[in-house]
């Protein structure tokens, strides 16, 4: 593909976004000043004023950004522990049948589990700092990693690992040199997912008692009907969750680039 | 010989302390963390207060606060032995239930702002107000939907509500949802009343619907909530827990006695905790929250944990809790803790 043509291609994209965002913004807003739904929700201004008011001073103890960072901080601590064990665990069952049979059935039963039903057991077993927030997110991450990470190690072509073998590499040496790098798009693709539900559980996580954070500023907005704080926490983890995104799929781009110039 | 001398010792200094009971004012606080869990919100106000004006240290006490959105999750740290003590809400009845926690003190006191409201229009404000001044009539009340969560007071207030005109819990439905998406559905079009409470009511009242009752219309008491213990806390750290007991209820003096200070102080707190009450809120809050004091704490007509027992038998009525969970309620309440504050009070 031509620089050109990837040029033209990226700024469609970028163009597509934005009417995609502006119509939404626009349908929210005749939504509230036409309909019955500006009574029960503020106008995409409104919160976004808010969201500014939030920036420049603060919504309870700290500003929205700082609210934003101790969010994310919890979620890049439960995501990298979640997706190291996910991804080992992965690799293991989907290589190991013996791994797999151990394992396999523990983590079925665990993976449809919601985060927040673990809440009350989160508490019990880490108490009420922050290793029960983390704990949350980590399984939101760990279940995404897994899944996908075995599903890399059985889709290894087993032509090449037969070759392998027929040439005198050893079991270990297959699993490091042929599994894992095969296994890598896979993993991506998991880790991408993985990003997107640790960020979507800081809810779940922080209504294990917080004073910041921008799940807690949901969950204090509700309990005190206070939609624009509501909304201005819905907001901002849209818009973290979309950078994080952004930044999972560009570094996807970069470290498995010979998988996609190979496509 | 040593391990004689040692007994002797020993056997003198048991029998020193037998003999000189700890009087009342000779409670020390024993420095060590005491970890309280408690919403921001009028429940909490008073050892907030305590912590602000500096009088748990002064009684010697390290009080550290844990700020919850609910009562549920106070029960769970409670149960997970992460807080000693919670000042909590009607979802303390759980915990209590279990046996496992000690009931010292009572709470705040809600004597409104827990109200049921209609539609203007709808046949039931029609029906006009009774000699009470309750709203409604058995005729445009029978087969009725009131959105409301199962087994709070807000369902306990539906079912005196109707009592009221004859009714029973068979007559309309309670419509279980949480108190934020009650209040949504309800000005959406859903129900025909909604059984709500505070910021919800004001709402509520601004937007014009029709408060038909409140809580003290169609209850025999007002809603008074807790402040229990864990049992081993109760058994180990009497003097901090009777201390504890001492500065709240003097905040809550202090509370009673300052309109404009308690205005000030909860609505920064609240502010601090991401609550944003207006002045009207704050008002409506003042007038509807009262809070005991050393005097005014069990007595004769307000006997300690009387609320928590009377609503328990709601609750078993409701098949949420069983007989024997009441009598684990019953046997919770220890009222040596308030006896203690209420004659160091009286020495003073």
């Amino acid at each position: 593909m031509t620089n050109g043509k990837k040029l033209s291609e990226k700024s469609i994209g970028a163009v597509c976004a934005v009417v995609s965002i502006g119509a939404f913004i626009i349908l929210w807003y005749w939504g509230t000043q036409a309909t019955q739904l500006g009574l029960l929700i503020p106008g995409p201004f409104d919160v976004l004023k808010a969201v500014g008011t939030g920036i420049v001073g603060k919504v309870g103890r700290h500003s929205i950004l700082a609210h934003a960072g101790y969010s994310l901080l919890r979620v890049m601590i439960g995501f990298i522990i979640g997706s190291l064990v996910g991804v080992v665990l992965g690799l293991l069952m989907g290589w190991y049948r013996i791994a797999e049979a151990i394992f396999n059935p523990l983590f079925r039963i665990i993976r449809p589990i919601p985060p927040i039903a673990w809440i009350p057991i989160s508490i019990i077993w880490f108490g009420l700092g922050e290793d029960a927030k983390i704990f949350l997110i980590f399984l939101a991450s760990f279940s995404n990693t897994t899944l996908n990470s075995m599903a890399g190690a059985r889709s290894v072509d087993p032509e090449i690992v037969n070759a392998a073998r027929m040439l005198g590499a050893s079991e270990r040496k297959i699993f490091t040199t042929i599994v894992l790098p095969a296994s890598v798009p896979n993993i991506f693709a998991g880790l991408q997912v993985a990003i997107s539900s640790s960020w979507a559980t800081v809810l779940a996580a922080e209504m294990v008692r917080s004073s910041e954070g921008l799940g807690w500023m949901i969950v204090a907005g509700m309990n005190n009907n206070d939609m624009i704080q509501i909304l201005s926490g819905i907001v901002m983890i849209g818009v973290v969750g979309y950078i994080l995104a952004i930044i999972m799929r560009r570094a996807e781009d970069v470290l498995c680039r010979w998988n996609k110039s190979g496509k | 010989m040593k391990r004689r001398v040692a007994l002797v010792v020993a056997t003198c200094m048991l029998a020193g302390t037998m003999a000189v009971p700890v009087s009342a004012d000779e409670l020390k606080g024993s420095g060590e963390k005491l970890i309280v869990g408690t919403m921001a919100n009028a429940l909490g106000l008073p050892v907030h207060w305590a912590q602000e004006k500096g009088y748990f240290e002064d009684a010697g006490l390290d009080v550290d606060l844990e700020i919850f959105a609910t009562g549920a999750p106070i029960n769970e740290a409670m149960a997970a032995g992460e807080l000693d003590v919670a000042v909590s809400g009607m979802a303390s009845i759980y915990a209590l239930g279990t046996g496992m926690y000690t009931y010292i003190g009572d709470g705040v006191i809600t004597t409104g702002g827990e109200s049921i409201y209609v539609r203007e229009d709808s046949d039931i404000a029609k029906a006009g107000a009774d000699e009470d001044g309750i709203i409604g009539s058995a005729e445009t009340l029978k087969g009725a939907s009131i959105l409301g969560p199962l087994a709070t007071t807000a369902h306990y207030q539906a079912i005196k509500y109707m009592e009221h005109f004859g009714l029973t819990a068979d007559d309309f439905s309670m419509v279980s949802m949480d108190y934020p998406q009650a209040y949504q559905a309800f000005v959406t079009g859903e129900g025909d009343l909604v059984a709500n409470k505070m910021p919800y009511t004001n709402q509520l009242e601004e937007e014009g619907y029709v408060k038909v009752c409140d809580m003290n219309m169609v209850s025999d008491s007002p809603i008074i909530d807790t402040i229990f213990t864990q049992n081993d806390v109760a058994e180990e750290r009497k003097d901090d827990l009777a201390l504890f007991l001492e500065c709240y209820y003097k905040a809550c003096e202090d509370i009673m006695a300052n309109e404009d200070e308690r205005k000030e102080v909860a609505v920064q707190w609240y502010a601090d905790e991401g609550i944003t009450y207006s002045d009207s809120d704050m008002s409506t809050e003042v007038a509807v929250k009262d809070y005991f004091t050393r005097e005014t704490v069990d007595t004769d007509e307000n006997p300690l944990g009387a609320f928590m027992l009377n609503i328990g038998k709601f609750y078993v009525d409701q098949e949420m809790l069983t007989d024997d969970d009441i009598k684990n309620v019953e046997n919770s309440i220890d009222k040596s803790f308030i006896e203690t504050v209420k004659s160091r009070n009286a020495e003073s």
